[in-house]
């Protein structure tokens, strides 16, 4: 799939680990880890919403479309 | 009573698949056993002949070829227990869209559809070579079998279709 999700990215950026923003959203890790590791097939608005609310970004910094 | 999970009608039918695959198991055994007797053991199957009053003479390498060939369908009906027995394994652990069923189910449909061509074929045998007589099938009972092979293939789609909705669900975070 094209559609890349940066969280590795957003989370380098902030400093910031997965299990620092697993407790900012109550997503649990393993969650994280199958965003992180591009193996989700969907992505909920309420799972957007939460990640953007703790990491204060936008969902344009959080999905990128990459031509494989 | 519940139909999924355990303690539910699945797990009952797995327990009775277990039974039936163990006795067919055995069965097979005997049969090949029988037929090795036939071919080793001198007047067997003149015995045979006489305590099943056949009409024609048949000798003990054509005895042994129709228990080998009533061998072979019961290995047939095995495997299919054997494929059966899996699948409820996964239904009385809850776990109905297991990825795996949908391999098992089409192998459940090959080895009907494969059962049934041998029957067909061991009949034109039978009756050509060693010149024996069978009930004719006619209609509905001809096609029965036929059937079942397709409702099994078009379950095994069903379980595939499950399976996909269920890798979606469990990635959608």
């Amino acid at each position: 799939m094209a559609i890349r999700i940066r969280i590795a990215e957003v989370l380098a950026q902030r400093r910031l680990s997965l299990i620092e923003l697993s407790d900012r959203t109550g997503i649990s890790v393993r969650d994280l880890e199958v965003l992180r590791d591009q193996r989700a097939m969907a992505v909920r608005l309420r799972t957007l919403d939460c990640l953007c609310k703790a990491l204060s970004c936008q969902p344009g910094e959080l999905l990128g479309y990459e031509v494989d | 009573m519940r139909f999924l999970g355990p303690r539910s009608i699945s797990s009952l039918l797995k327990t009775a698949l277990d039974v039936v695959y163990y006795g067919l198991f055995t069965l097979v055994a005997g049969v090949f056993i029988a037929a090795v007797c036939l071919l080793s053991v001198p007047n067997l199957a003149h015995e045979v002949v006489r305590r099943l009053d056949i009409a024609g003479n048949i000798g003990a390498g054509e005895q042994a070829l129709i228990l080998i060939a009533f061998g072979l369908s019961l290995c047939g009906y095995l495997l299919i227990t054997h494929w059966t027995r899996y699948v409820f394994q996964t239904l009385a652990e809850g776990d109905a869209f297991h990825p795996d069923n949908t391999k098992r189910l089409r192998w459940i449909g090959f080895g009907l559809a494969g059962l049934e061509i041998f029957g067909y074929l061991t009949r034109f045998v039978a009756e050509g070579v060693f010149h024996l007589r069978f009930e004719p099938i006619y209609g509905l009972r001809a096609v029965t079998a036929w059937f079942s092979v397709l409702v099994v293939f078009v379950l095994a789609e069903v379980f595939k279709e499950g399976a996909r909705l269920r890798q979606e669900a469990d990635l959608t975070i």
